[in-house]
């Protein structure tokens, strides 16, 4: 099989899988005990025939399939409903946000990926030093540490006591700036804090899968076959033994979005930045079904994308995988 | 007796476990003639692979070689440094492995797995590369070379690949091949198609060659001398004659007694009674001793040196000295 | 296969040149006894000083929550002004009703163990089930059922949380622990179907089976306990995921503030960030002590275990 027939075998398959997610996050929200309308309109309720008509709207008097069937494909034509807590659709509500959300988990991922494997690969050729020790221990910890409490401590000590770095947002409300240039940089700042938390965890997370990948590997036949031929080590470990380190490091990037969708969620709200993570977390807190709904699916498109790239870039790298 | 082309000198090769040092070869002189092909036999664990590895200077951690030296072409290996071993290894000696399949990187072509090899070690043009890559792969016997070359090791079959393997290890026209149990993996089939490769390429490129492995048989099919190792020491070593009719050392003995023969009665299969030791902590003098039949009291308490009994014929057993 | 012959032959057991490989099946088909099993994996841990480390601080967490009413100094009601910090009588300070902090870090432990451990069983079950009939069963059911494995391993779990708790009424830490119990089993199953599938080829399962045991027999006595231990490791290093995402929850506002776990004291610390620093940072530290204790001891078991799976 060729590259190209398993990368359009693999689209195909974004079909079906596409189908069962939406199911899902239908039935996730269906099986639910409690009344959506009930629960969306709790502050102020309106009489029984406006909630009749948001009832009707919403398609919550048919019987469950047809709703379903209904809500996907309205969700295929790009309708993800309209937000009766805030009286705007939700797309839009996405939409403005989604960009600020991507540039955390962008910048996070570049970051994350780079330190992590330029890490793990020393950490792994000198197992056993004191490096490879503290590498690991210090992984260990970033692992280990809740990102919110991470999060308050450190806007605790770099924004309250030193005042590096700002508090909230995405840039200094009611300033003008000299130049654009200015602007980036006081977006730079507001960018370092919620990304440095987001990426002390994920780089834990990935140095732990470099380094193991690549102790498995550098114990090979290969690797010791490399080496009889007379190779530089350098090229034994960076060409040879790297490669196929990173294939299941490949695999786990795609648990990326997941790990950083959710720490967006946490550190979106801790620094005030506007995006999905914190949209989804207002609008959880008050009920916004629909909302809640649409963010879901936008979230689960993401991952089959993220999943997506992972397979193909896997399948690259390693000519195994494409001979099913 | 020919003239030396590789010569080891009390070589020991130790490695250092939580549980104990493993003495896996502890003072072995090794010969190997120039255009001759010794066999090296032993069971599982007596070191001959430790052993092949030290000759290239594969060994790693835990273990190392803490003493002895390996005379090659006139200098001493052990006192080489990074860059010059390099420039050894795949070049002038070099080696084949076990499995295979294992053996090849999955993830590059065979072909540019063999080009790397050329490219590193000789001065040739690139895009006379492919060619020598065909070539060489045509000589061990890969149908349609120019095509396989593109395919990766998965692809190949274990007796392909081993051949390429074989081509890798001789792309270089090294003056030694070490092959370290070349056919255990393979089909039995497929493991005479080997072994008669290795015999006609041994014409071809002059080389002389180190055949490991743990089935005298086998192993007598290519070579012209043979070494018995045991429990980390070289306990025999004589050519086939030798070894075969004029057997010295007990366990040498033992090894070709306990092969059933076709055509004769055998009422029970002989066994050498007793295990082989572990090497951290190997019995008292004469390592064989506690299973051999004709042990003395000299031989729990010292090492039988290898001493020469007859025609290039070496043993180190008590009986003789 | 030997002949029996073989056997016949030789009259003492020793190892025979020619009947070498069938020395290795034996060995094979034997299973050396639990006990020596659990003692080699107990020497092997104890070597690892960080594994030793990590148990210790397990242990030391698992009796805090046992005899937390024991050893706080305080009981939970408001024992003093609010929001002191820390001091002599009040080692961790007060919170802004005047509980004693030390006091209630001390209580968190048990509902923050609790949920960790009681979530972390509640996966195991299920995908132990799961995983067992999918592999046992194999064919169109193992298909399916991975497949929706597969999709919910794929979702983010944090927003997947927070969107199931978000539609039940009711914010009570039971609820919490069921839904981290109902969406974190996928990883388990499929751990189990493929320690299930390569068990099942296993030489000792086919003897047993050339033996005349049943299907249900080799389940119980063979394959189960050869779970085990990937089982035991995955769970130990899930159980700090568990407890972290319940404070994160909770932070978050989606927990059950009645609850006083860790992540409550957080939560309502938040608002206290810059006065009152001391309210949020010894729950943290509890938190992240806990959760280092458990990845240490997972790690530690996994390496003495030698398990190599897919594994966070």
């Amino acid at each position: 099989m060729t590259l190209r027939t398993y990368v359009i075998r693999r689209l195909i398959l974004i079909v079906p899988t596409f189908f069962f997610i939406s199911m899902f996050v239908f039935a996730l929200i269906h099986l639910a005990p409690g009344d959506p309308v009930l629960a969306m309109v709790r502050r102020n309720p309106p009489p029984p025939e406006v909630m009749a008509q948001i009832r009707r709207e919403l398609g919550l008097d048919q019987p469950v399939y047809t709703q379903y069937l209904i809500w996907v494909g309205k969700v295929l034509r790009g309708d993800l409903g309209f937000s009766y807590v805030s009286y705007r659709p939700v797309w839009t509500m996405i939409s403005e946000k989604v960009w600020n959300t991507l540039e955390l988990m962008l910048v996070a991922e570049v970051v994350s990926v780079a330190i992590a494997i330029v890490l793990g690969v020393i950490a792994a050729v000198k197992h056993y030093s004191i490096t490879d020790a503290l590498c690991s221990l210090g992984a260990l910890v970033g692992y280990s540490m809740p990102n919110f409490w991470m999060a308050l401590m450190a806007i605790l000590i770099f924004s309250m006591q030193l005042g590096w770095f700002p508090r909230y947002g995405m840039l200094t409300q009611g300033v003008t700036f000299a130049t654009p240039f200015h602007a980036l940089l006081d977006h730079l700042k507001h960018l370092v804090l919620p990304t440095a938390i987001l990426v002390l965890g994920w780089t834990a997370y990935l140095f732990r899968m470099v380094r193991s990948s690549m102790l498995e590997v550098l114990r090979q036949d290969y690797i010791t076959t490399a080496r009889a031929k007379g190779l530089r080590e350098r090229v034994v470990i960076y060409k040879h033994a790297l490669r196929n380190a990173l294939l299941p490091v490949v695999t786990y990037e795609a648990y990326s979005i997941g790990f950083l969708l959710g720490g967006a969620a946490v550190i979106e709200n801790i620094f005030g930045w506007p995006g999905l993570g914190r949209l989804m977390v207002e609008q959880a807190g008050v009920r916004d079904y629909t909302t809640v709904m649409g963010l879901s699916m936008i979230i689960a498109l993401m991952v089959l994308l993220a999943n997506l790239c992972a397979d193909i870039a896997y399948a690259v790298i390693d000519p195994r995988i494409r001979y099913d | 007796m020919g003239e030396a082309l590789l010569r080891t000198n009390g070589l020991k090769t130790h490695f250092f476990t939580a549980e104990g040092i493993v003495k896996a070869v502890d003072g072995v002189n090794l010969r190997i003639n120039k255009g001759e092909a010794l066999g090296l036999v032993g069971e599982s664990g007596c070191g001959k692979s430790t052993l092949a590895l030290s000759i290239l200077r594969l060994i790693r951690e835990p273990g190392k070689i803490v003493e002895g030296e390996i005379w090659f072409e006139g200098e001493d290996l052990l006192r080489k440094s990074d860059e010059e071993m390099r420039n050894v290894r795949g070049a002038k000696i070099s080696m084949v492995f076990q499995n295979p399949i294992s053996s090849m990187n999955p993830v590059f072509t065979v072909g540019s797995q063999i080009a790397e090899a050329i490219n590193l070690h000789q001065d040739v043009q690139k895009h006379e590369i492919s060619e020598r890559v065909v070539e060489i792969l045509d000589k061990v016997g890969i149908p349609d070379p120019s095509e396989r070359m593109k395919d990766y090791p998965h692809e190949y079959s274990g007796g392909m690949t081993q051949r390429a393997m074989i081509a890798m290890a001789l792309s270089c026209n090294p003056r030694l091949l070490i092959a370290d149990e070349p056919t255990t993996n393979l089909d039995v089939t497929i493991q005479a198609q080997i072994l008669e490769l290795m015999k006609a390429l041994r014409e071809d490129f002059g080389a002389s060659i180190l055949l490991i492995g743990h089935d005298l048989g086998v192993i007598s099919e290519i070579s012209d001398r043979i070494g018995v190792m045991y429990a980390g020491k070289l306990v025999e070593y004589s050519d086939l004659a030798g070894i075969f009719e004029k057997t010295k050392h007990p366990y040498t003995q033992a090894l070709l007694e306990s092969i059933p023969r076709l055509g004769t009665e055998q009422e029970r299969l002989l066994i050498i009674r007793g295990t082989v030791p572990r090497l951290i902590n190997p019995p008292s003098g004469c390592r064989f001793h506690p299973r051999c039949d004709h042990a003395m009291k000299i031989c729990s308490e010292q090492e039988p040196p290898l001493i020469e009994v007859g025609q290039g014929h070496e043993v180190a057993c008590f009986l003789y000295s | 296969m030997i002949e029996p012959s073989c056997y016949e032959r030789s009259n003492d057991f020793m190892p025979n040149r020619l009947s070498a490989k069938s020395k290795e099946e034996t060995e094979e088909v034997f299973e050396p006894s639990k006990a020596t099993q659990l003692y080699i994996v107990w020497r092997k841990l104890r070597r690892s000083e960080l594994a030793v480390v990590g148990f210790g601080i397990v242990l030391a967490v698992s009796i805090v929550a046992l005899v937390a009413p024991v050893i706080a100094p305080y009981g939970t009601g408001m024992v003093g002004r609010s929001r002191r910090p820390p001091s002599v009588e009040h080692w961790f300070g007060t919170d802004a009703a005047g509980r004693d902090m030390l006091t209630l870090v001390l209580y968190g432990a048990r509902i923050s163990l609790y949920v960790g451990l009681a979530a972390v069983f509640l996966n195991v079950m299920i995908g132990l089930a799961i995983g067992m009939v999918a592999g046992y069963f194999g064919g169109a059911i193992d298909e399916v059922l991975m497949r929706i494995t597969d999709v919910i391993l794929s979702l983010p779990e944090l927003p997947l949380l927070i969107v199931t708790v978000t539609f039940f009424e009711t914010r009570s830490i039971h609820v919490i622990v069921l839904v981290m119990g109902l969406i974190g089993w996928p990883f388990m199953a499929r751990v189990v179907r493929g320690e299930f599938l390569a068990i099942r080829e296993a030489a000792y399962v086919e003897a047993a089976r050339s033996m005349g045991a049943s299907s249900w027999r080799i389940i119980i006595r063979h394959i189960l306990p050869n779970m085990f231990s990937t089982i035991i490791v995955i769970a130990s290093m899930d159980i700090p995921w568990y407890i972290l995402y319940e404070a994160t929850l909770t932070f978050l506002g989606f927990g059950d503030p009645l609850s006083n776990s860790w992540g409550v004291l957080v939560q309502k610390g938040y608002l206290y960030l810059t006065s009152a620093w001391w309210m949020i940072t010894f729950p943290g530290v509890a938190l992240f002590f806990t959760s280092m204790g458990f990845n240490l001891f997972g790690d530690g078991l996994r390496d003495a275990l030698d398990i190599r799976t897919r594994g966070r």
